[in-house]
């Protein structure tokens, strides 16, 4: 009992104590942006995304989908009209989160909108909508206006309510997933022959759809610069599930990905993936370790213990 | 007891969900290849899918980075035998402000030419949308350097759709050395896609 009482009391530090909650709002207007941009993308191309007059009918779809896939979408008629009402409101709960209006109620909704159009659609969607949806739902479990938003302002006795370290857990599903994100295709890698001999992002500097931006592909023809960028990306992968845990290296831990993903942004065209993950990354940032902690602390909304809350 | 300002029952389902989240999570992620026929994870993987959540491996560019290239062609003719292709985009010709604002499109026309029931549907698109929403070129596509020998415009509505993938291949196996870009062989290859018929 007295060993399970100690684990326990771990795991609460873990969960209650050791989540800062002024990264929270950055995470709210960095996720908004993205799902207004996303939005905004798919808005001339409701009908042909995501109609039966479009490229993919719902009962093809529905042939090709897993069991249980569902969508709002299915509930309503399939035209144009339809889709771009059902894309207003996506976009409308998008708002409302970058303002920091009932921002947990957005989430939730967001989440709700995104899975349904990714389930009308599966075949315009990638890795990075998945994290859209994940990070929407996991949202839904933080005080996403704890700061810098217009509910906020409202002197309730709700609003009032200053989030400490121990309302912030729901930080640690996001860091849960990020893990899992970077260890799943880490462990992943290691089947394939050209991560080992250093030649895979030569192969993704080939891949004229993707690649393309302001690293040219000639920069990989010379072999030890492939083996850099491939051994380095695996390196990291590697690493970052172990690193972000550990408090003294974790904001260098966060740098190293951060890098990862801008070197990828510089390269590929991946849409919108590498700038969530990077939002991702942010829920493990330390402030009382933050090389420029004084200019941070002091811009962020301000902690408060949970001890101290009436 | 009031445990951090919530009550304890509160703390407990926290914690509870966040055991369950993390074990989920971690089942799902998993390599396939490491666990290829678990039976738990298949259960894990529906209920996730059930409710919004599921993800599979994150095998982005693995086990080696597939060489998802290349562009659709469709062969469309009328009733009067007229004969017009149509294209999709070539992404290696596209800008980076395009690539951005047409990723969909990119990720499209990647994931249809592996799906059969998808190429259909895009068939069946194409048969509706010539040419009032998609355009073509009136001609006849010699296969072997993607010429295109013009000939009457065609008129609808279209009888026939014929979908091809053409792609470059780059002649090298994942376990050789990167050769010199003098030695680098790639193959034009036209893959067939599907056939459909639209008799009236």
């Amino acid at each position: 009992m007295i060993r399970f009482g100690k684990w326990r009391d771990a795991f609460d530090r873990f969960l209650f104590e050791g989540c800062d909650p002024r990264i929270i709002p950055v995470m709210r207007i960095g996720f908004a942006i993205i799902i207004l941009i996303q939005s905004l993308v798919a808005w001339p191309d409701a009908e042909r995304w995501f109609t039966d007059s479009g490229i993919l009918s719902a009962e093809t779809v529905k042939k090709i989908s897993s069991p249980g896939s569902w969508s709002l979408l299915y509930l309503f008629p399939q035209n144009v009209l339809t889709v771009k009402i059902c894309l207003g409101l996506l976009m409308g709960h998008a708002l409302l989160m970058l303002l920091g209006i009932a921002s947990r109620f957005q989430a939730a909704a967001i989440f709700v909108w995104l899975v349904s159009f990714q389930n009308r659609n599966p075949l315009i969607t990638d890795g990075e909508d998945i994290v859209f949806r994940i990070m929407a739902f996991l949202f839904i479990w933080l005080p996403l206006d704890c700061g810098w938003s217009l509910w906020k302002r409202k002197p309730t006795a709700q609003t009032l309510h200053t989030p400490g370290q121990a309302d912030a857990w729901g930080l640690r599903l996001i860091q849960i997933e990020m893990i899992a994100i970077y260890a799943s295709t880490a462990l992943c890698k290691t089947q394939g022959a050209s991560w080992w001999n250093g030649t895979a992002v030569w192969f993704v500097s080939r891949l004229s759809d993707d690649y393309g931006r302001a690293v040219p592909k000639s920069f990989f023809d010379l072999p030890w610069t492939s083996e850099i960028a491939t051994w380095g990306t695996l390196l990291i992968e590697f690493l970052l599930p172990i690193a972000l845990w550990i408090r003294p290296i974790r904001n260098y831990a966060i740098l190293a990905g951060l890098a990862l993903h801008l070197g990828i942004e510089l390269s590929m065209n991946l849409f919108l993936f590498q700038w969530i993950m990077m939002l991702g990354l942010l829920s493990f940032i330390d402030f009382e370790r933050f090389p420029f902690k004084r200019s941070a602390v002091r811009d962020a909304p301000q902690v408060r213990d949970s001890a101290t809350l009436p | 007891m009031e445990k951090r300002g919530r009550p304890k029952i509160v703390n407990l389902l926290i914690r509870a969900f966040v055991i369950v989240f993390a074990i989920a999570v971690g089942v799902d992620v998993i390599p396939d290849s490491w666990v290829s026929h678990s039976v738990i994870r298949t259960h894990v993987r529906r209920g996730l899918g059930y409710l919004g959540l599921a993800q599979g491996e994150w095998s982005l560019f693995a086990p080696n980075p597939g060489m998802r290239t290349g562009f659709i062609v469709g062969e469309v003719r009328d009733g009067a035998g007229n004969i017009a292709v149509w294209k999709s985009p070539d992404w290696s010709q596209q800008g980076i402000a395009t690539k951005f604002l047409k990723f969909r499109y990119l990720n499209y026309y990647q994931r249809t030419v592996l799906n059969r029931e998808a190429s259909n549907d895009l068939a069946d698109y194409l048969q509706r949308s010539i040419p009032t929403r998609e355009k073509v070129e009136p001609g006849i596509r010699l296969t072997d350097d993607l010429t295109i020998v013009p000939s009457d415009p065609i008129v609808p509505p279209i009888k026939q759709v014929i979908l091809h993938h053409h792609h470059p291949l780059i002649n090298l196996a994942y376990e050789e050395p990167i050769p010199k870009p003098t030695e680098l062989v790639t193959t034009e290859t036209d893959r067939y896609l599907v056939k459909r018929d639209y008799p009236k």
